[in-house]
């Protein structure tokens, strides 16, 4: 049994016609949570990919946000 | 990027030098059976993750409506795909290492008939789990013998909002792709043949999971009747 791939997204972000994106690791853990330690763990990643989908939402004309409701 | 979430189409960058060409693995909808001179491609995320493994910039895009069909279904997504590929690349070249790098971003878009989206959100990983499970199928059409990679998952899926989690119901068993109902199934694990099937092409699937459509993942290997036993995995 492994963690499915899917982002946090399905029940909130798709459902309210949002993208979203997530930042996934080779063993598909989870590089993204709510989980402090791993976020901490991770937070080059993270970073990155939050400054990323930032500048993407801004070239797409999007407005950005993170954690879906709740912190990332 | 092909149809449906998870079975959409995986983008990552191949292997050539700088600049790197784009490759593009489609999804198969279930009712187009998979040619016997080709295997299936592997999943939108494990084929970005190929990317990743390989220390390339990788990106699994998505679209979360799997009756999408046409190209038409995808441009708006497939649109906004490009922009968001276009900023990665511009920030995470392939050519230098990135904080990135090894890692997959798995983008996901909302339905074709929803209205674009306003908004992009950088969220957590979802919190179901999937449970491997094959499932045997007999494809009509392309007379082969295929064991899917299917499975089911398992605990509910917190919503960020706080929503308590819903664990999805039971799954039904997944239907054959084109084979009447009393079509003959390849065995589960070797054994004699479906009366009728001796020579026919047997593919075992490895690597992802198929979510109810049927929709092959992963790389996959031929086998042909009678066999006692099945191949390891490839991963």
């Amino acid at each position: 049994m492994f963690r499915d791939d899917d982002a946090g997204s399905d029940t909130w972000c798709l459902a309210r016609g949002f993208a979203a994106v997530t930042v996934l690791g080779l063993a598909q853990q989870l590089l993204t949570p709510s989980d402090a330690a791993a976020l901490a763990a991770n937070a080059d990643a993270v970073r990155a990919a939050t400054e990323l989908a930032r500048a993407a939402a801004a070239s797409l004309g999007l407005e950005f946000g993170v954690g879906g409701g709740g912190a990332v | 990027m092909g149809g449906g979430r998870q079975r959409g189409g995986s983008l990552r960058w191949g292997r050539s030098a700088a600049p790197p060409a784009p490759l593009f693995f489609s999804s198969r909808r279930p009712d187009t059976p998979f040619p016997l001179s080709s295997l299936p491609p592997p999943g939108t995320v494990g084929a970005a993750r190929e990317g990743a493994l390989a220390a390339l910039p990788a990106v699994a895009l998505s679209l979360d409506d799997h009756k999408a069909k046409d190209g038409g279904d995808f441009l708006s997504a497939a649109a906004q795909g490009a922009a968001f590929v276009a900023a990665f690349l511009a920030a995470h070249p392939a050519t230098a290492p990135s904080p990135l790098t090894g890692r997959v971003l798995n983008l996901n878009f909302p339905a074709k008939d929803a209205a674009p989206a306003t908004r992009l959100v950088l969220a957590h990983q979802g919190g179901h789990c999937w449970r491997p499970g094959f499932d045997e199928r007999f494809v009509r059409t392309q007379q082969v013998g295929v064991e899917w990679a299917g499975g089911g998952r398992r605990g509910g899926h917190k919503g960020e909002d706080g929503a308590a989690a819903t664990p999805p119901p039971p799954r039904a068993p997944l239907p054959s792709q084109g084979d009447p109902p009393n079509s003959p199934r390849g065995p589960a694990d070797g054994g004699a043949p479906p009366p009728g099937t001796a020579g026919v092409r047997y593919f075992w699937n490895v690597g992802g999971g198929s979510r109810g459509e049927g929709v092959a993942r992963g790389a996959a290997r031929a086998r042909s009747f009678p066999s006692t036993a099945r191949p390891p995995p490839l991963l």
